[in-house]
Order: structure tokens, then C-alpha cells, then sequence
């Protein structure tokens, strides 16, 4: 009786979609149908996406009814709305809400000791590959840290989940390398388009974030993606513009060139948060105090900093609404700007879990709501708009936290629908990003990633450096020879042109290197019965493992001055294996860099003929 | 300098937070005292940041006016806070704000300072 298919990877293996047991064997025709077929990616993306979707959905009402619960928020609204909100509270529910974020993360740091793999490192790093179950333990680390209060974004776990289940089943699925990175960029796509109502900006959050490019290859999957995740949540919880305006705004050609100022402070503060969160969590490091404790402290002082500003807690989207529609005062502004940056970089500092997505927004339109209230004081004539000076703010403190300018404005654009807002928004997210390229360098994930020591400026796939090793590309048809071998012998054994490379061995471990020409060569010294090998060999200078990867293959032959060398399975036993040559190590590492060229912009055979085996 | 300079935006930053704690009070105040106290929380963070032995004078005096500042920003919280309630928060506040004057301070030491460009 033959099983049910209960799982996907139990229906790719029954349709044998790598091939059957028993070795490596080819893909069934099929299945490279499958693999080759865009239209293919593109369903897959969209289903994937309403999974997405799905995940935010769930995501969001759980915060959304712990906040009902803890807090007595009504349903719908949001921490940062600005409710009258008991003292009790606002020190317990963090306090105690992070004691069970500590205890929760402790039990799962445990039982999986290693670190979550997020979208973009998954792409640069190990071609798409993320873990499911990391991704569903850290948005329930988010929820709970979201739930309690704490100053974090949910938008983090939006993506982590959608990109961890996309990449999970694109894995089971066995779908090349570049499909499955395109796949995590359409779960990140799906998510944050489900999460702010914007399918255009999911799509280039993808493209700018996660995937590191935008290409025609994966603009449909991502889209499509996008477009399944925003419909999804709007059938589930109704449409929700953002940050919805009431009213055109009107801008003046002053307004554009202030927009510049505007944009290189928002910058200026942007790297400010940066530094100041690292720095808080360098400080949390230094105490001796246990990871799972951590939690509770920070959730007790962003609770007293809430004494003072309630409106910290929380992602802060009720706060950027109320910034929109009403005016807070100059002081209470610029209070509250300092009170955010400090609750968000304890709270990530201390181990809650989240991201800087929304923070930075509302941080942004606190911003643009200060520049407006400063150039009410000194320059009253040009009379600001609030609402486009706090867009163009959140915009480019946006763009400044999270790297991603056009995703910025496409938010702008989707959320407010305002498209004279979006252009002022455009000046002001330029001006941020070039200054913080300028002067910082780091978007907050790649910073992130630079303080941890990884070689990540961005999710361009690099990984595939490190999988193109010399076990793949080694030749293997050289010979080893014991170094007592005479000439006479070797000559007998090799006949000219017979072998393209020898080797010496004594007592099983490389010693040297001979070229197989040397052996007919007139100069030969002595009568071929009298030279061994030890005579003729070059002592070997260096050696390659099979392990190693391309790259570094071409360093050891620039470095030794050499055109060949041995590999071996190991610097101490000397096994040989096979042997590389600088040419053709030189032509592997071009052709795959062709081939992830042309995977890359979706186009085959786009800048040469070659012909490189499908993978 | 460029150490100086983060302290001095860290300053800034408890500035604008103090400021805007006092700017949402209820009932009548003394400006003036409000603002020493201001100036010397500021002073006393830079100084205190400074990574040189007598930086620990500023830290041993900057609770005070912390505590002081953030005491009146609490008792005068609208809706109410219970003054033991706001005793606790001020106090923490001083301790908070010191106790990251003193984290700087070594922070900046050269001898100890983070691997990353500041």
C-alpha cells in the first residue's frame, strides 16, 4: 500500500523531484520543466505570499489582543496613541513581560544554541537557506516583547517569518539557489506588504533589502508575492492606509530646498540612533548580569521612561498617526525623540526582540514635527505644512535607520496616497541616504552585521564564494609515482603525452611534483635506468584542500609564484587528491561568476556562450 | 574630540528629554531653579564622560540635580503618581544618567575602546 503525502518534502520526494535514491541521478524531465518554468516561480510566490500573509495577520492581532489584555487598550488601537494609561502598569507589564521574554528565550537558546539566521544574511550568505522553526521562535519572542510593551517594531518578525517560510518550503521543493533567494525576498515582500497595506513597497523592500537587486527574473515572483500578501491581510482585517491623510498639501519651491536640510539632519540623527543602540547594548554586555535577567531590567526602565512619555511604548504607528493629524509642542517633541531612541536601544540592548523599522518611522515624524515647529519660531513667513514636513521626516529617517530609500518613498507614496507629499519625500530621503553613505556607511542591519565581523555589506549573494570549492573544480587524472621509481620505469608506465601530471610520493604522502615532459627530456642527466623520481621532482612549496574555496586557491597561486598545485586531504598527511592549475582555476571561478551573473538578471548565455552544467 | 562630541549629543539628548518632561507638568514653577539644574545635569554628564580620572568629581555630583529635576518632572505628572513612586523613578533616573556618564567615560578610554569606528 503506498503512503499518504502528509508534507511537502513527502510529495517532492514522491514525484522524485531530485532524482530517486540511490546516488546522485539526474533531475526527472518534469521536475526541470518545473525548475526552468518562470510562470512556476511566479504561482509558487504567490501562493507562498497569502502564507505570508497569513503569518502577519496572526502576528499582529496576537500583539494587538496582549495589548488589549495587559493594557486595556481598545481593540484596534495602539500603545502609542497616547492613552491614559495606569503607573502600575506602565512599570509591571514590561518588567514582568520581559521575565518572560528572558525565561522564553533562555529555554530556546537551549535547546537551539545557534544564532537565527535573518533574510538578508541568508541570501548573502548561504544562498537562501533560513530555519522555520528559528523564524516562528523569534516571532514569538517579538510578539511577546511586542505585547509587553516593549519599544520594538514588529516588522522584523514579519519578514523573518515570511522569508523563513518561503525559504523553507522553495528548500523542500529543491529549487536552485537564485530561486530560493528570490523566494525569501518574496516572503519578505509579502510581509511587509501585508504589514503597511503597500504591495509596491513590500515588492522594493524586497529588491532593496533582501535580495540586493532588482532584475526582470524576479520582478513578477516578488510582486506577485506582494500583491498576495497585502490582499490577504485586507481580506482578513480591511483595507488599512498606514498613515492615511485628509487633506493635498501644497509645496513651494522653498519647501524643496529646505527638504534638503531636513533630509542630512534626518540623517544626522539616524546615525545617532545607530550609534547610541550599540553603544546601550555594549553597556548591557559589560554588566554582569544573566542574558535571561536582562529582559525584566529593561522592560523596568522603559516602563519608568513611559512615566514621562507613555507614547514610547510599543511599535509607535499610534504615534506617527497622532503626529500627522495633531501638533505636539516643540519641547514635548524633542523630548520625546530622545525618550524613543532611548526605549528602542534598551530595549533591543537588553534582549527584547524586534526591529528599528516602525521605531524609525515615528522617530522620523517626530523629527519632521520639530522642523516645523523651529521654523514656525525663526522663519514664520514660509508658514511649513506639518503634514508634508513630518512625511518628509519619517521618509528620511527612514531611509537613514533601514536603508532602503525607495522603499521609503513607495511608502510615502502607498500609504498617504498623496503623490506631491511623495516627491517632497523624495528630496529629503536623497539627501539622508547620500549622508549616510557619505558619512556612516551602514544601513542599522549591515551595521549589525559589521559589529558581529561578517563581510556583509548588503544581501548580494557571496556565499557562493565559500560553496565553489576545489573539490569541485579539481582535476583528477594525475598520477603519483614512488620517488624510488626509475625514469626507465616511469617512461614505460607514462608513455609521452600519456598523463598530463605526476606527482612523487614516499610512503603515501606528496613530497613533490614532476612534469611528465621532464621524463623524455634530452638534458635528462645520467642513463634513465639511475634517475628516480626524487631526482626529477620540484619539492612541493604549497598545497591546496579540497576544502578550501576558489578564491582562495587563486591568492596561494599569486602568492607562491606558481601554475600548479597538489591538492590534498590534509597539511599534515599529504594524501594526494587531485591538482589545480592556475588556468583553470582562473576559468571555474570566471564561468561561475558568469553563471551567477546571468542567474542574477534572469538572462542565460547573456555575456558569453559558455556553457556551464545546471546545478 | 570626536569622544566629546558623543558626549556632548548624548547630553543634548537627556537635555531635550528633561526639558520635555518639564514642559508636560501641571501647576507653577521656578524657571531659574529648573534651569540650573538642567545646566548642571548637562555639565555634569559631559565632564563626566570625559575619560580622566577627575571625571568621577562631575559623576559623584550629577546625581543630585538628576534626581532633583526628575523629581519634579514625576510629582507633577498629570495624571498623578504616588510620591513614593515618583521618589523611585527620580532616583533611578540619577542613577541611570550616572551610571552612563561612568560607562562612557571608560568606553572612551583608548585602551578600551570598542572595535568599530566611532
Amino acid at each position: 500500500m503506498v503512503p499518504r503525502a502528509r508534507t511537502i518534502g513527502d510529495i517532492a520526494n514522491r514525484l522524485h523531484l531530485g532524482g530517486r535514491r540511490g546516488g546522485p541521478v539526474a533531475p526527472s524531465a518534469g521536475w526541470t520543466r518545473f525548475r526552468n518554468s518562470e510562470l512556476a516561480l511566479i504561482l509558487l510566490a504567490g501562493v507562498l505570499g497569502v502564507g505570508a500573509g497569513l503569518g502577519v495577520v496572526i502576528l499582529r492581532q496576537s500583539v494587538t489582543a496582549l495589548h488589549s489584555l495587559l493594557f486595556g487598550i481598545p481593540w484596534g488601537g495602539h500603545l502609542s496613541d497616547g492613552f491614559t494609561l495606569d503607573w502600575w502598569a506602565l512599570i509591571l507589564v514590561p518588567s514582568l513581560g520581559g521575565l518572560v521574554v528572558g525565561g522564553v528565550a533562555w529555554i530556546m537558546k537551549r535547546r537551539r544554541p545557534r544564532d537565527t539566521i535573518d533574510a538578508i544574511e541568508a541570501n548573502a550568505l548561504y544562498g537562501g537557506r533560513m530555519s522555520l522553526t528559528d523564524s516562528i521562535n523569534l516571532g514569538i519572542l517579538t510578539v511577546l516583547s511586542g505585547g509587553c510593551g516593549a519599544s520594538v517594531g514588529l516588522e522584523a518578525a514579519y519578514t523573518q517569518l515570511g522569508a523563513g517560510f518561503c525559504s523553507n518550503i522553495g528548500h523542500r521543493l529543491k529549487l536552485r539557489r537564485d530561486d530560493l533567494r528570490t523566494l525569501v525576498g518574496c516572503g519578505a515582500a509579502a510581509a511587509i506588504a501585508a504589514a503597511f497595506d503597500a504591495p509596491l513597497t513590500g515588492a522594493f523592500y524586497a529588491y532593496e533589502l533582501i535580495i540586493g537587486n532588482y532584475s526582470i527574473a524576479n520582478l513578477a515572483p516578488v510582486l506577485m508575492a506582494a500583491l498576495a500578501g497585502t490582499f490577504t491581510a485586507r481580506g482578513l482585517i480591511g483595507e488599512d492606509l498606514a498613515f492615511a491623510t485628509s487633506r493635498a498639501v501644497h509645496l513651494t519651491t522653498t519647501d524643496y530646498l529646505i527638504f534638503v536640510p531636513v533630509g542630512l539632519g534626518a540623517a544626522a540623527l539616524g546615525m545617532a540612533v545607530m550609534q547610541g543602540v550599540t553603544a546601550t547594548e555594549q553597556w548591557m554586555r559589560r554588566q554582569a548580569i544573566p542574558s535571561w535577567v536582562r529582559p525584566p531590567i529593561g522592560g523596568l526602565v522603559v516602563g519608568i521612561i513611559a512615566l514621562i512619555y507613555p507614547r514610547v511604548l510599543g511599535s509607535g504607528h499610534g504615534g506617527i498617526v497622532a503626529n500627522l493629524h495633531f501638533t505636539f509642542a516643540l519641547p514635548y517633541l524633542g523630548g520625546l525623540i530622545a525618550a524613543k531612541i532611548a526605549a528602542s536601544a534598551i530595549s533591543i540592548g537588553v534582549g527584547f526582540r524586534g526591529g528599528l523599522f516602525s521605531s524609525s518611522l515615528f522617530l522620523g515624524s517626530l523629527f519632521g514635527g520639530a522642523v516645523v515647529m523651529a521654523l514656525n519660531i525663526v522663519w514664520p513667513e514660509i508658514d511649513p505644512d506639518p503634514l508634508v514636513y513630518t512625511l518628509v521626516g519619517m521618509g528620511a529617517v527612514g531611509a537613514a535607520i533601514v536603508g532602503a530609500p525607495i522603499t521609503m518613498i513607495l511608502l510615502v507614496l502607498e500609504a498617504t496616497r498623496d503623490f506631491a507629499a511623495t516627491v517632497g519625500v523624495t528630496v529629503g530621503v536623497i539627501a539622508a541616504t547620500v549622508a549616510v553613505r557619505r558619512w556612516f556607511g551602514y544601513s542599522f542591519a549591515t551595521w549589525r552585521f559589521h559589529l558581529r565581523g561578517l563581510k556583509i555589506q548588503g544581501a548580494e549573494d557571496i556565499g557562493w564564494i565559500d560553496s565553489l570549492t576545489i573539490g569541485r573544480v579539481m582535476r583528477r587524472d594525475g598520477k603519483s609515482v614512488p620517488t624510488e621509481m626509475t625514469v626507465a620505469s616511469m617512461r614505460k608506465a607514462f608513455p609521452l603525452g600519456g598523463v598530463p601530471q605526476l606527482f612523487a610520493t614516499e610512503e603515501g604522502r606528496l613530497v613533490g611534483t614532476i612534469d611528465p615532459t621532464d621524463l623524455w627530456s634530452p638534458d635528462l642527466g645520467g642513463i634513465p635506468e639511475e634517475v628516480s623520481a626524487a631526482d626529477l621532482m620540484v619539492p612541493i612549496a604549497a598545497s591546496l584542500l579540497a576544502t578550501d574555496n576558489l578564491q582562495s586557491s587563486l591568492r596561494k597561486f599569486s602568492e607562491h609564484k606558481l601554475e600548479l598545485l597538489p591538492v590534498v586531504d590534509g597539511p599534515d598527511s599529504l594524501q594526494l587528491l587531485g591538482y589545480l592549475t592556475e588556468a583553470e582555476a582562473l576559468k571555474s571561478y570566471s564561468q561561475e561568476l558568469e553563471r551567477h551573473r546571468n542567474d542574477t538578471i534572469g538572462e542565460a548565455r547573456l555575456l558569453s556562450t559558455t556553457i556551464t552544467p545546471e546545478r | 574630540m570626536r569622544k566629546l562630541l558623543y558626549a556632548v549629543i548624548f547630553a543634548i539628548g537627556f537635555a531635550a528629554f528633561s526639558v520635555g518632561g518639564l514642559s508636560e507638568r501641571g501647576g507653577e514653577h521656578d524657571p531659574w531653579l529648573e534651569g540650573g539644574a538642567l545646566l548642571a545635569l548637562c555639565l555634569g554628564f559631559v565632564l563626566g564622560s570625559v575619560p580622566r580620572a577627575w571625571s568621577i568629581v562631575p559623576r559623584a555630583i550629577l546625581p543630585l540635580p538628576t534626581f532633583l529635576l526628575f523629581l519634579t518632572i514625576l510629582t507633577d505628572r498629570k495624571p498623578e503618581l504616588p510620591f513614593f513612586a515618583a521618589f523611585v523613578g527620580a532616583a533611578f533616573y540619577a542613577l541611570f544618567i550616572t551610571s552612563y556618564a561612568s560607562f562612557l567615560s571608560h568606553r572612551n578610554r583608548p585602551d578600551e575602546a570598542p572595535d568599530v569606528p566611532v
